[in-house]
């Protein structure tokens, strides 16, 4: 990689070519067998372009390599959970129109969960990601991640139970 | 996925582009100079306008220790903003916590301070002087510093965005204590303290925007 800062190109495409499979490998297990595995790892070269300039040599490299990664996949993760809540939150409304007091309280009730709870639920039951690959991409241990969950459906039936829906 | 076309046609573009590019230097050398740039630029105006007891204020212990946890912790949150721009780099614990440690005991030596009755004229009168210096002063340190933190690939904007924010406000709050002579609770607090809090909080929010185009 230093050499490839040097501007070396053979060497450059030595370690774009060697990084490929760690990274692939890495990313399978953040984002499991996601269809987006091919735009996050395709980020995540492009991002390391723009960023090669921050390599310390003197240090490891796949520390480095894995930063850029595991911002690539969260950021990713992110919208995707954006546009999953969005898409769920355009359909509320057309259900409320139609007078569903049980489907706009249970929009409601989403709203107000805190934010790891709702990415918790998000993660599980919208994206229908596992425990395990949803618990390494919110950074937390699967207990941890259950625990959410657990905590979000408590939290939504104590809601709905409360209003009455 | 196995290897397809597209991805050796990315590499083959990424390799194309692949010109020499300049090593960021240390997080410890890149501090250094955003330290030699910054405290002339905060020295200079502080010198024009020091409090009159400020030789008697500095032979104070207590006063002693509030400048020196204050410009430790700038220093030190400066440092973890330019290390954490930096992928896979992040203070450690021991780090952390010298930081933290500063900053409590600045703060708990500004919270001991008096209350006085104020007027709300007198209030204001000697107050918006603090306020104004506090943004004024402040711009030279994080501008620079946020030039510095661009230069590498800020990839958790709000929190080095926050880094960035809490270092140079840091550091105006100790040159702003050597020209303000009130010693008093409410006055430090709302024409000091929450300054530094609310300009920490913006350059938190304003994190996404300064750094887009450089967050990788």
């Amino acid at each position: 990689m230093a050499c490839a800062q040097a501007g070396d190109r053979d060497a450059y495409r030595a370690v774009l070519e060697d990084v490929g499979p760690l990274l692939l490998g890495w990313l399978r297990r953040w984002l499991a067998d996601s269809p987006d595995l091919s735009d996050v790892y395709q980020d995540t070269l492009v991002h390391l372009h723009r960023a090669r300039h921050t390599y310390d040599p003197s240090r490891p490299f796949e520390p480095w390599l894995f930063a850029i990664a595991r911002h690539c996949a969260a950021d990713h993760a992110r919208r995707r959970r954006q546009r999953a809540w969005e898409v769920l939150m355009d359909e509320m409304p057309d259900v409320a129109a139609e007078s569903d007091p049980d489907r706009r309280a249970l929009a409601d009730a989403l709203r107000s969960l805190p934010r790891p709870q709702r990415e918790a639920f998000s993660m599980l039951k919208l994206e229908g990601l596992s425990v395990g690959a949803a618990a390494e991409r919110a950074g937390v241990t699967p207990g941890a991640l259950k625990v959410r969950a657990h905590r979000a459906y408590k939290a939504l039936k104590a809601i709905l139970g409360g209003s009455g829906a | 996925m196995r290897d397809p076309g597209w991805q050796q046609d990315l590499v083959e573009r990424l390799v194309a582009d692949a010109t020499p590019v300049r090593r960021l230097w240390r997080p410890e050398a890149r501090l250094l100079i955003w330290l030699l740039l910054v405290i002339p630029a905060v020295a200079l105006p502080t010198s024009t306008v020091l409090r009159d007891d400020v030789a008697r204020q500095l032979r104070r212990p207590a006063f002693l220790l509030e400048e020196a946890a204050m410009l430790t912790a700038a220093g030190l949150l400066a440092l973890a903003a330019l290390r954490t721009a930096i992928p896979g780099r992040r203070s450690g614990r021991a780090f952390s916590l010298a930081a933290a440690t500063a900053l409590v005991l600045g703060a708990l030596l500004v919270f001991s301070k008096p209350v006085f009755s104020w007027t709300a004229d007198a209030f204001l009168e000697v107050g918006l002087p603090c306020l104004w210096r506090s943004f004024a002063w402040t711009l030279v340190p994080w501008v620079l510093l946020l030039i510095a933190v661009r230069r590498a690939a800020p990839l958790e904007s709000r929190w080095i965005g926050a880094l960035v924010g809490a270092a140079a406000w840091l550091l105006t709050f100790g040159a702003i204590r050597l020209c303000c002579q009130t010693e008093e609770l409410l006055h430090l607090g709302v024409f000091h303290v929450l300054p530094l809090v609310t300009g920490t909080l913006l350059s938190a929010a304003l994190g996404p925007v300064l750094f887009r185009g450089r967050r990788v």
